[in-house]
C-alpha cells in the first residue's frame, strides 16, 4: 500500500477505535450515574431500593426544622405527602423553612439521610424573614 | 425622561442596523451606490454609538435610583454602594442581556473598522455583524425590555439585589465571561464571510488570530472568577459543580482552545484549515447555545434565570438560524476546501489534529450530559440529573489522553514524523518520574481513588515534561516556546491540583458554645470558639464569631460571619478562609441551637491556591503568545 | 465520506433545534396541565379591614392573587390586574406576610383591583395553598382551585393558562 494510504488507514482505525470506546464509556456512565429526582409523593409511591442514591425535592415544612448538635432534622413536603430528613453538618445559606430545597441522599427505614442539601435560589421575590437570635454577649 | 431617551436610542440603533441590512441586501449583487460600503459603515458605526450611549444612560438611571424603571426597582436599592448599583444592572436577565449586546457591539465596531475598505470580506462581515446585533437588540426590546416602566407611580425604594450577588468577584464575572463569549462573533462572522466569498487563495488566519486569543483570555478569566467566587462564597468549599450553567460556559472554552491550536497549524503549515474553520464557527454557536440554555428556563438549575418560553423560542430560533446559515455555507464549500497537503503521522500537525478530535469528544460528552436529562424527561417524564460522577468518569480518560498528547507533541516537528528514538527519550523520563511520584503520594497519603490518580498522573506527566524542557532550555539553550510552556504548565498544574484536592480534602462538623475549646484531629490540634459579637454595617447586620485554631503548630484566627441584609431580611454566611501554600482552612458558621451553642463546618481543602494559580499561568502564557507575535 | 460529513454538519444542528423547540413548547403545556385541582383550603382569616372572610365568597369564578406591599413585581403586574378588574373579572387579593397598614396604604396609592384582600400575615393560608412567593395567582371555580400561575401575571399567561380553564368551566356549568 502507498504510505499515504497506510497512514490514512491507521488514522481512521484509531479514530474509530477511540470513538467506539468513547461512546461506550459515555453511555455506560450515563446509565449508571443518573440521579433520579422525586417529590415526596412520588418517592413514597415508588419502591426505592435502599442502596440507591436519589434526589428528593420539595418545600421545607414550616416549623419542622430541629437541630441537635451538628445534626439537622426537618420535613420535606409537596403539600400532599411529607418525608422526614436528617442531615449532619451546616446546611447552605438559602436553606430555611417555607423554602424550596433539593436533597441528595438515601431513603432508609422511613428516614431520608441527606448527603447534600441544595437550596433553591429563586429570582422570585421572597418575603422578609426574621431569625437571628443574637442571644450571646 | 432619560429612560425614554435611552429607550429611544436603542430603538434608533435597531432602525439603523435594519437600514444597513436592507440597503445591502437589495443591492447585493450589484453596486448601486459608489460609496456603498462607506455609507454602510457610517450607518453601522452610528448604530453602535447609539447602543453605547443608550447603555451609558441606563447606567446613569441605575446610579440615580430611578425606580420607575421596573428592572432597576427589582434589582437595585438606594442604600447600595454605587459600584453595586452599576453591577446590579447585570444581575438578572434583561440587564445582563443589555450588557451582552453592548460587548457584542464593542467587539464588532473595533474589528470591522480595523479592516481595510478594500478587504474583500469586509462587506459580508459587516452584514453578518449587523444581523447578529440587530437580532439581539430586537430580542432585548421585544421580549426582555429593560426599559419597562412601573406606572403611574414608580416604586419608592428598590428591592435590593440578592446579597449573595453583592460581591466584587461576582460583579466582574459576567462582564469577563460575556467579553469572552461574544468576542468569538468575530471568528464566526469572518470565517462565514470567507466561505461565502469562495476565494480560497485568500489568507484569513492572521486577521482574526489576535482577536480570538484576547477573547479566549476573557473567557478563561470569566470562568475562573466564577469558580473562585463559588468557592469562597457558597460555603461548600467546592469550586466546580458540573452545573448546566457552568457546562455551557466550558463548552465554548474547549472549542476556543481547540480553535487556537488548530489555527496555529493552519497558519503555519496550511493544514487543518477545514477543522479550524469549523471550530471558529462552533465557538460562537456554543456561546449562543449557552445563552439559550441559561435564559430560556428549560433547565432547572441553581443559577438559571427566570422561566419564559417566549424568550426561549426567540433565542432558539435566532441562534439556530444564524448557526445553520454559517454551517450550510460551510457544508456547501466543503469539497472545495479539501487541502492537497497531507498531515504526516507523528508530526506536530497530526497531534494538533488529534487534539481537535479530543476536544470535540469532550464537548460532545458535556453536551450529552446537559441534554440527557431533557431527553429522558421528554420520553417518559422521569426527572433525572447528571452530576459529578458522570463528568469525572468521562474526563479522567480524556485528560490522560490530553496529557499524553502534550507530553509527546511538544518536541514534535512540523511536517515531519518524530523519530521513535527521540520519542522514547522525550517520554521515558516524565513517565518514570510521574510513576515514582504517584507511588510516593500513595505512600504518604494512603488514599486511593482510580479517577483521582489518573488525574494526578496526567498532571504530573505534563509538569515533568515541561520541567525537563525548561532545564534543557536553561542549560543547553534548547529552544522553548515560552508562552506555550507556561500555559501548558498551568494546565498540568490544574489537573494535578484538582485531583489532589479531591483525595485529600475533608470536613468536620462541630458544635461548641462560646468560650469552649476542643481538639479536632492531628492537624487541627486546638479549635477555640472565643467570642461571638453583633455588629452593624452599611446595609446589613453582622453576627461575627471569633475562632482561633492551633493548626500544625501555627496559630490561626478565623472570623466566620452571618449577615442579615436590611431590605430582604435575607441571611447569608460569610466563610472565613485561611490559605497557605498547601491548603485552605475554611470555616463556616451554622446555626445557634437552643442551648446557646453554635454549629460550625470546618473544611480543609488542599491545593486550592494552586488551582487559581494554574488559571493565571494559562492567561500569562497566552499573553506572552500574543505579545511575542506583535514584537516579531 | 465528504457527502456524509456535509449532510451531518447541517442535519445535526437541525435535529438539536427541533428537539429543544419541542421541549420548550410542550414544557409549559405539561406543567400547567399537570395541576391537580383541589378544594380550597379552610382558613380563619380576616380581610384587610378586619372583617371576617367567608368561604362562600369564593364561589363562582374567581382569581386569587397573592401580593404584598414589599413586592416589586406585584407593582409591575398591577396595571394588568386593574385591566382585568375593569373587564369584570373578579379578583380577590391574598395579602402575604405584610403589614396591614402598609398594605392598605399601597392600595390607596396604586389603586385597588381586588373585591377584597385576605390578610395573611403569617402565611398560613398561603402555605396550605402551596404559595412559594409573591406574586402568584390561582384560578378558583366553585371553591375548587383549578389553575395556578407562578410569578408575574400578564396577558400572555392569562390567555394561555387561565382563559382556557375559564372557558372550560363556563361550558361545564
Amino acid at each position: 500500500m502507498l504510505q499515504v494510504r497506510k497512514n490514512r488507514l491507521w488514522k481512521l482505525l484509531t479514530i474509530l477505535f477511540l470513538s467506539a470506546g468513547g461512546i461506550a464509556l459515555i453511555l455506560l456512565s450515563l446509565n449508571s450515574k443518573l440521579d433520579l429526582f422525586y417529590t415526596p409523593s412520588e418517592m413514597l409511591q415508588a419502591d426505592i431500593k435502599s442502596g440507591y442514591r436519589i434526589k428528593l425535592g420539595g418545600m421545607v415544612k414550616n416549623g419542622s426544622i430541629e437541630r441537635d448538635g451538628t445534626n439537622v432534622r426537618f420535613l420535606v413536603t409537596d403539600f400532599i405527602k411529607e418525608v422526614p430528613v436528617t442531615f449532619d453538618g451546616v446546611p447552605p445559606d438559602l436553606f430555611k423553612e417555607d423554602s424550596g430545597v433539593v436533597i441528595l441522599g438515601y431513603f432508609l427505614d422511613g428516614m431520608f439521610e441527606a448527603e447534600e442539601i441544595f437550596a433553591k435560589h429563586d429570582e422570585n421575590y421572597m418575603p422578609p424573614e426574621l431569625s437571628i437570635d443574637p442571644a450571646v454577649t | 425622561m432619560i429612560g425614554e431617551i435611552s429607550h429611544f436610542l436603542s430603538l434608533s440603533a435597531v432602525l439603523l442596523l435594519s437600514l444597513v441590512l436592507v440597503f445591502n441586501l437589495f443591492f447585493f449583487f450589484s453596486k448601486i451606490h459608489p460609496n456603498q460600503l462607506t455609507l454602510s459603515m457610517r450607518l453601522f458605526n452610528q448604530a453602535c454609538w447609539l447602543v453605547f450611549i443608550s447603555f451609558g444612560m441606563y447606567v446613569y438611571l441605575a446610579i440615580s435610583d430611578d425606580f420607575s424603571i421596573a428592572y432597576i426597582a427589582s434589582h437595585s436599592n438606594s442604600q447600595l454602594p454605587i459600584f453595586y448599583k452599576i453591577t446590579s444592572i447585570w444581575s438578572a436577565h434583561e440587564g445582563s442581556m443589555f450588557l451582552w449586546i453592548v460587548f457584542l457591539t464593542a467587539w464588532s465596531i473595533l474589528f470591522i473598522n480595523s479592516l481595510d475598505n478594500n478587504h474583500p470580506l469586509k462587506k459580508f462581515t459587516l452584514l453578518m455583524l449587523s444581523l447578529i446585533i440587530l437580532g439581539f437588540l430586537l430580542f432585548l426590546l421585544l421580549t426582555s425590555n429593560p426599559f419597562e416602566r412601573i406606572l403611574p407611580f414608580g416604586a419608592l425604594e428598590g428591592a435590593d439585589i440578592n446579597p449573595v450577588l453583592q460581591d466584587p468577584a461576582l460583579a466582574i464575572h459576567p462582564p469577563m465571561l460575556y467579553l469572552g463569549y461574544v468576542g468569538f462573533v468575530i471568528s464566526f462572522s469572518f470565517i462565514t464571510a470567507y466561505l461565502f466569498n469562495g476565494n480560497f487563495e485568500l489568507k484569513w488566519e492572521q486577521d482574526i488570530k489576535n482577536w480570538s486569543l484576547v477573547a479566549w483570555i476573557f473567557l478563561t478569566i470569566g470562568i475562573a472568577l466564577g469558580s473562585w467566587w463559588a468557592y469562597y462564597e457558597l460555603g461548600w468549599g467546592g469550586y466546580w459543580f458540573w452545573d448546566p450553567v457552568e457546562n455551557v460556559a466550558l463548552m465554548p472554552w474547549l472549542a476556543a482552545t481547540a480553535f487556537m491550536h488548530s489555527l496555529f497549524a493552519s497558519s503555519k503549515s496550511n493544514v487543518l484549515k477545514t477543522w479550524t474553520m469549523f471550530l471558529g464557527i462552533l465557538i460562537f454557536a456554543l456561546s449562543l447555545f449557552g445563552a439559550f440554555i441559561v435564559r430560556s428556563g428549560i433547565i432547572d438549575s441553581v443559577h438559571s434565570f427566570a422561566n419564559d418560553p417566549e424568550r426561549g423560542l426567540y433565542l432558539l430560533s435566532f441562534s439556530g438560524l444564524i448557526t445553520l446559515f454559517a454551517l450550510t455555507i460551510f457544508a456547501y464549500r466543503l469539497p472545495a476546501l479539501n487541502s492537497s497537503k497531507l498531515v504526516v503521522t507523528g508530526s506536530k500537525e497530526s497531534f494538533l489534529s488529534m487534539n481537535n478530535i479530543l476536544m470535540i469528544t469532550s464537548i460532545f460528552s458535556i453536551f450529552l450530559g446537559v441534554t440527557y436529562p431533557l431527553i429522558i424527561e421528554s420520553i417518559n417524564g422521569e426527572k433525572v440529573s447528571i452530576g459529578p460522577p458522570y463528568y469525572n468518569t468521562i474526563f479522567a480518560p480524556l485528560i490522560l489522553i490530553a496529557a499524553i498528547f502534550i507530553m509527546i507533541s511538544v518536541d514534535a516537528l512540523w511536517q515531519r514524523s518524530m523519530p521513535l528514538r527521540a520519542l522514547f527519550f522525550t517520554t521515558v523520563t516524565p513517565i518514570m518520574l510521574s510513576l515514582a511520584s504517584i507511588y510516593l503520594i500513595w505512600w504518604i497519603t494512603s488514599v486511593f481513588s482510580i479517577l483521582a490518580y489518573v488525574g494526578i498522573f496526567s498532571g504530573l506527566l505534563i509538569l515533568f515534561s515541561y520541567l525537563l524542557r525548561i532545564i534543557n532550555n536553561l542549560f543547553n539553550k534548547k529552544f522553548i516556546n515560552k508562552g506555550s510552556a507556561i500555559a501548558h504548565t498551568g494546565l498540568g498544574l490544574l489537573f494535578f491540583a484538582v485531583s489532589m484536592n479531591s483525595i485529600l480534602s475533608y470536613e468536620k462538623n462541630l458544635n461548641l458554645a462560646p468560650g469552649q475549646s476542643i481538639s479536632v484531629d492531628k492537624s487541627v490540634q486546638e479549635f477555640s470558639f472565643n467570642n461571638i459579637r453583633v455588629l452593624k454595617a452599611s446595609n446589613h447586620d453582622v453576627i461575627s464569631a471569633e475562632v482561633s485554631l492551633l493548626q500544625d503548630g501555627q496559630e490561626i484566627s478565623l472570623n466566620p460571619q452571618k449577615r442579615k441584609y436590611a431590605t430582604r431580611g435575607q441571611i447569608t454566611s460569610e466563610s472565613s478562609i485561611h490559605t497557605n501554600f498547601l491548603k485552605d482552612t475554611y470555616l463556616t458558621i451554622g446555626d445557634q441551637l437552643e442551648n446557646g451553642s453554635w454549629t460550625f463546618s470546618l473544611k480543609i481543602n488542599y491545593f486550592i491556591k494552586w488551582i487559581w494559580f494554574s488559571a493565571s499561568l494559562m492567561v500569562v502564557g497566552m499573553l506572552l503568545t500574543i505579545f511575542k507575535k506583535k514584537a516579531s | 465520506m465528504n457527502h456524509l460529513l456535509r449532510f451531518l454538519v447541517v442535519l445535526l444542528p437541525i435535529v438539536v433545534l427541533i428537539f429543544f423547540a419541542k421541549i420548550l413548547l410542550i414544557d409549559e403545556e405539561i406543567k400547567f396541565s399537570n395541576f391537580d385541582s383541589k378544594n380550597f383550603p379552610e382558613f380563619q382569616l380576616n380581610d384587610l379591614n378586619g372583617g371576617p372572610v367567608q368561604l362562600e365568597s369564593l364561589g363562582g369564578i374567581k382569581v386569587l392573587n397573592v401580593w404584598a406591599s414589599w413586592c416589586i413585581t406585584c407593582l409591575v403586574e398591577h396595571p394588568f390586574l386593574t385591566k382585568l378588574s375593569e373587564q369584570n373579572i373578579q379578583i380577590i387579593g391574598l395579602n402575604y406576610k405584610d403589614s396591614n397598614s402598609k398594605a392598605s396604604a399601597w392600595l390607596e396609592k396604586h389603586g385597588n383591583p381586588y373585591l377584597f384582600s385576605i390578610y395573611d400575615p403569617r402565611g398560613d393560608l398561603a402555605f396550605d395553598l402551596g404559595v412559594t412567593g409573591a406574586p402568584e395567582s390561582y384560578l378558583i371555580v366553585n371553591n375548587q382551585v383549578i389553575g395556578h400561575i407562578q410569578g408575574e401575571m400578564n396577558q400572555r399567561k392569562w390567555d394561555t393558562i387561565f382563559l382556557p380553564l375559564i372557558q372550560k368551566a363556563k361550558q361545564g356549568s
